[in-house]
């Protein structure tokens, strides 16, 4: 790991509000629900819900929220001009900030995961190639559409008030805070095209041990190539 | 010997020129100053310099390479401190500058430059919590850790206190002893007098002067002056008709007179010969600020 990795790490743990929304919040996702449900047996799809929501919860705090706030807070700064002056390119802050919201985002899924089944008796995840495939997905096109938003957004306050937004429309209709089946037919057709939707109907298939359903998967994908692509294109480093 | 050649930059924003046919040389050991007003294309100037911005028209060579095509082998050679930049609030004074350090080469050792540059007791302080002065101490040694042969220092003491700018003017003068070239942008007449062997005044995008100090002042052939408060009303014509005198000019009871040749021993003998009392009488030398004023034309608002 470069020291550029090191330090943006460091930033971001010392971030309170981060850790909490990324880590925290998930983790006390499954701990409530857990206590609630008792999720020791059965195969009520419930189960797969919350562990499924709670990560889904994290990864796009980390990719709508504080991946764009972030980036455009160091463009405002003149963080990334500054360092177009250094033998190092800017971009390299970029790729160092997509590696720490990786490995924010595994250290997530990992805990929640962790404490869901060993605390509270969640199944593990039954098919797991499917589960880290779904995953890899997710994370690569909630990131994306953090870069979107960093590269569209003039200042920090659209920033985060686009991320805002787009989080809670996201979560609203992608199932986080109600489970798919009990919403209405509608919103669930628009939450299988979007990011967290696709995410968390695909992680919820996994984890029940079948293989999630191609559109899921597609969806995400053909988005985050579509977002990194056109982020790439009108990221602006100033 | 030169290190920085800008011949012919043209730059424009839209409709806007920045920068309208500026042509200078920097040699090597200098601190050369650009001066100017707000808006008059210095910032625009050293980042072309600096291969952030790509000029429209004319050619830029430092230490001999294109800023913009040979990037990769002139940014470990130039260090560089941009108006108006900050760094991550948490980030701590010596990760900072170990950060940076890890950009470059063959980087200095940071601990030396917290000494140098007073940072030593805010080694631990968080970025977001040092004072104005102390922000700009750290970004003169970020611009030093590469250890570079050109240092370019955009507005460096904008917005510190009287005494943080002087203690500032005393390390950028230790920076040219260590044998490092610096461009310095600003637009305080005081520094640039002080500290530039070699100054251009631009103006509106165009170079006015490019010159020492002194020379700029002799090039706007000002006359010195002598100023003093009278007592009582005298009258001015005995001023006036001495042959050293240009200018008399009386507001209340405060004369400024202009002239050359033996000027204050005219003065005084004429006052003191008619027995007109003053007070507070001193001579002033003209400064930067007066050639500038003289060169520029005085529309434009400088501090």
């Amino acid at each position: 790991m470069t020291r550029l990795t090191r330090y943006e790490l460091r930033l971001f743990l010392r971030d309170p509000a981060a850790v909490i929304v990324t880590v925290l919040l998930p983790v006390g996702m499954v701990v409530f629900f857990g206590a609630i449900i008792s999720p020791a047996d059965g195969n009520d799809p419930i189960e797969t819900f919350f562990p499924a929501a709670a990560i889904a919860l994290g990864l796009a705090q980390l990719g709508m929220n504080l991946l764009p706030t972030t980036l455009v807070g160091y463009r405002e700064k003149g963080i990334l001009r500054r360092m177009a002056t250094t033998p190092i390119p800017p971009s390299r802050v970029l790729g160092a900030q997509l590696l720490v919201g990786s490995l924010l985002a595994v250290v997530s899924m990992v805990s929640v995961v962790a404490v869901g089944t060993l605390g509270f008796g969640f199944d593990l995840p039954r098919r797991l190639p499917a589960f880290a495939v779904t995953f890899v997905l997710g994370v690569l096109v909630l990131f994306a559409a953090g870069l979107i938003i960093a590269a569209v957004a003039p200042n920090g306050r659209v920033a985060s008030g686009a991320g805002v937004v787009l989080f809670f429309v996201s979560i609203v209709f992608g199932g986080v805070f109600t489970p798919a089946e009990s919403m209405p037919a509608f919103m669930r057709t628009v939450g299988d095209y979007t990011p967290v939707g696709a995410f968390v109907q695909a992680t919820r298939a996994s984890w029940a041990g079948e293989w999630p359903q191609p559109q899921h998967l597609a969806a995400m994908a053909v988005t985050a190539v579509a977002l990194a692509l056109l982020s790439a294109k009108m990221f602006r480093w100033e | 010997m030169t290190v920085i050649e800008v011949d012919g930059l043209h730059k424009r924003y839209g409709e806007r020129v920045a920068v309208d046919d500026v042509s200078f040389d920097v040699a090597a050991g200098e601190i050369f100053g650009i001066l100017g007003p707000n808006g008059a294309g210095k910032t625009t100037t050293v980042e072309c310099v600096e291969g952030l911005r790509r000029p429209d028209r004319g050619t830029v060579r430092v230490l001999g390479l294109d800023p913009r095509a040979d990037a990769a082998k002139l940014r470990p050679r130039v260090g560089v401190q941009l108006q108006e930049s900050r760094l991550p609030d948490r980030l701590k004074v010596w990760e900072a500058l170990d950060l940076y350090s890890s950009f470059y080469p063959r980087p200095v050792d940071w601990r030396a430059l917290l000494d140098d540059w007073g940072l030593a007791d805010r080694r631990d302080a968080p970025f977001g919590k040092l004072s104005g002065g102390q922000k700009q101490r750290l970004f003169v040694a970020l611009a030093l850790i590469g250890d570079p042969e050109i240092v370019l220092l955009d507005e460096l003491t904008t917005g510190l206190d009287p005494q943080a700018r002087r203690d500032t003017w005393e390390l950028v003068e230790r920076i040219r002893d260590a044998g490092v070239t610096v461009v310095l942008v600003t637009h305080f007449m005081e520094e640039a007098e002080r500290l530039c062997d070699r100054l251009m005044v631009v103006g509106a995008g165009r170079v006015v002067a490019v010159d020492t100090p002194e020379g700029l002042i002799a090039r706007a052939a000002l006359a010195p002056r002598v100023r003093f408060r009278c007592v009582r009303p005298f009258d001015e014509r005995l001023l006036r008709d001495l042959p050293e005198v240009t200018a008399v000019r009386v507001r209340g009871s405060h004369v400024e007179v202009a002239g050359g040749g033996d000027l204050l021993h005219a003065v005084t003998s004429a006052l003191a010969g008619n027995q007109v009392t003053v007070a507070d009488l001193r001579t002033e030398q003209p400064t930067l600020d007066d050639a500038y004023v003289a060169l520029v034309g005085g529309r434009e608002n400088v501090s």
